[in-house]
């Protein structure tokens, strides 16, 4: 068992770190996350039926909803402000980082859940819905609202967006 | 390029740099194990837990139902304890300060206060060296949407923690409902700087702790019983020691866990009423995130690293109960020495709202010691300074800077990095950022 589990940290870890990084806006809380959820599956390992990664992902996401709850906030209450001295390259990155962290925290957190299933974890509007409990149809349509939302935010183009490489 | 892939490609990038840490698997194993444990304790523990269900016992949550779970039934029925149970017009003002809450609490939008049923019960009261204080409770019919967190609709008991205000009135200091899966509030912090906890208790043996930050950046805990008395205990925090650096537990462990009461007012992103918190984040900056090879020698002997230390090698400058993230140092200087020591200087701590400080772990002959190099001072204009055993030179560093060290000779003698390893005789360096120079004293 040891062995198997070691693999699946090792191979899904990362992406859980990221898809908690956008769901939470800290990397700590992010790190703490994936640590308390890699947990259970480890407590529940032998008697997952479906994939370790998705049942991952699920309860990573609903954990992600309660910290918000735990400890109190509007999820689209302001997050602290980073403190930050550096070289101009990594202000214009740590900036542009903050700004999608700061986005993403406005939003209600089934939205923000949506976008980053869809957009970062790239599952399809089903395996969304699935993890979320909800329809396709509401995921379709808390992603259209959320990526009307991020446009608006991040002021992004209307088109020919180009040059994303360097945003971040 | 249409807005989803936009939206895709900035998610992508601005989360390229994010990798787990090494230790991750071993902490995830270590603590699954423990939660198996607890599984097996709570399971054999059922038919007491069953039985003692009907007395006032924990605020429970997760009882499925539309009807109010027996134990919390309980809390409302239950007289109201502590000294002041009998000044009626205290637990009035009290009661009033509860309704008149609601309004400015940001769990309002959650809905919450939408469906109060019947009256505000304090379940507590009682006088502290700082003032009057009350847990009060109020059963409330929660729906489920987007924005709230319950594991089922129906009603659920709300607690509200009543302080002194500046007029010595009670004041509604925070409010939370129960989520599963979340930290329950059971305690919250009052008077001047919030430095006087109190505790209710919820028939749970606790200990409450406190972290000491030692000369050499360790850091320890002390871990003392929480005594109740009457329904609760009050525990005057030393003035030294920061509110976020408190922490209760479970009477006899020594690491957190889900289980464990949270103070209502002691996190760092503030409560659900009033001002949020000040943030002054003192730690190094994370941007400075690398891995600086400073021995100048273009062949690495194999030895101490930086992925070289592990988890167990920091647990000493680290805390578990930290609110904030626990500092995982993004710097790393490293090298060898002329007397063929290796070195790994790392910004550890930055926790809560504690600076980082720099730690240096020297290997020589196989034995490895720690050096402290001080606390991170952002004003300053050299961020790293320290000074190896054994006259093995100075680590000095900042991100984005030009430096240039000067021992006896009154010769500059520039390095080309933003970091670097210079003998142990340099007595000053200069520092220059964005066409500015300033100059270092090492001593």
């Amino acid at each position: 068992m040891d062995s198997d589990f070691a693999e699946f940290v090792q191979g899904q870890s990362g992406r859980l770190l990221r898809t908690a990084f956008l769901l939470t806006g800290d990397r700590g809380h992010a790190e703490d996350l994936v640590q308390e959820v890699l947990e259970r599956v480890y407590v529940k390992w032998r008697s997952i039926r479906t994939s370790p990664a998705a049942y991952a992902r699920r309860a990573l996401v609903h954990a992600a909803t309660n910290r918000w709850r735990a400890r109190g906030r509007r999820p689209e209450a302001p997050l602290p402000e980073r403190d930050y001295l550096g070289s101009p390259d990594h202000a214009e990155t740590y900036a542009t980082q903050d700004a999608v962290v700061r986005a993403l925290a406005t939003l209600p957190a089934r939205q923000r859940a949506v976008l980053v299933l869809r957009y970062l974890d790239d599952l399809s509007e089903q395996d969304t819905a699935a993890v979320l409990g909800c329809s396709a149809g509401t995921v379709k349509s808390q992603a259209s609202r959320g990526l009307a939302r991020l446009r608006e935010l991040l002021s992004l183009p209307e088109n020919d967006f180009t040059g994303a490489r360097n945003e971040c | 390029m249409n807005v989803e892939d936009q939206v895709r490609t900035i998610f992508q990038t601005c989360t390229d740099d994010l990798r787990p840490r090494s230790d991750l698997l071993a902490d995830v194993q270590r603590g699954g194990a423990r939660r198996k444990f607890r599984g097996r304790v709570a399971m054999a523990m059922g038919t007491v837990v069953v039985i003692a269900a009907a007395a006032v016992g924990a605020w429970t949550a997760f009882k499925p139902g539309p009807t109010i779970p027996a134990a919390d039934q309980a809390w409302l029925n239950a007289p109201t304890r502590g000294n002041l149970a009998g000044d009626s017009g205290y637990l009035k003002q009290a009661a009033s300060a509860w309704d008149d809450s609601h309004g400015k609490s940001m769990n309002a939008e959650r809905g919450i206060f939408d469906h109060l049923r019947g009256a505000p019960h304090v379940v507590w009261a009682g006088k502290t060296p700082v003032g009057n204080a009350a847990f009060i409770v109020q059963e409330s019919y929660l729906r489920q949407h987007d924005e709230i967190q319950i594991d089922h609709e129906g009603s659920h008991l709300l607690m509200g923690f009543v302080g002194p205000g500046s007029d010595g009135k009670p004041v509604i200091i925070g409010d939370t409902y129960p989520a599963p899966g979340s930290y329950e509030d059971g305690a919250f912090l009052i008077g001047k700087d919030d430095h006087t906890l109190v505790v209710l208790d919820q028939g749970k043996a606790l200990d409450y702790s406190t972290l000491t930050i030692n000369g050499d950046g360790t850091v320890h805990r002390t871990f003392a019983p929480v005594k109740f008395h009457d329904g609760a205990a009050v525990i005057s925090i030393p003035a030294n020691v920061q509110k976020y650096d408190v922490a209760l537990t479970g009477h006899g462990r020594r690491s957190p866990s889900n289980s464990d009461p949270s103070i209502a007012n002691n996190a760092y992103l503030g409560t659900t009423i009033g001002a949020n918190a000040e943030f002054d984040y003192k730690r190094l900056p994370r941007s400075w995130n690398a891995k600086i090879w400073v021995s100048g020698r273009a062949d690495r002997p194999k030895g101490l690293t930086c992925n070289s230390i592990t988890g167990s090698e920091l647990a000493k400058f680290t805390d578990p109960y930290a609110q904030t993230s626990v500092e995982s140092p993004p710097l790393c200087i490293y090298g060898i020495t002329a007397n063929g020591s290796r070195f790994a200087v790392m910004n550890v701590g930055g926790f809560n709202f504690h600076p980082s400080w720099i730690e240096a772990i020297v290997e020589h002959n196989g034995k490895r010691q720690d050096v402290y190099g001080g606390t991170y001072d952002k004003k300053s204009a050299l961020w790293v300074h320290i000074r190896l055993p054994d006259q093995q030179g100075w680590i000095i560093g900042r991100d984005g800077a030009a430096l240039a060290y000067q021992t006896g000779d009154d010769q500059w003698h520039t390095v080309t990095s933003s970091a670097a390893l210079i003998p142990d005789n340099a007595r000053q360096v200069k520092v220059t950022v964005g066409g500015t120079t300033q100059i270092f004293l090492l001593r």
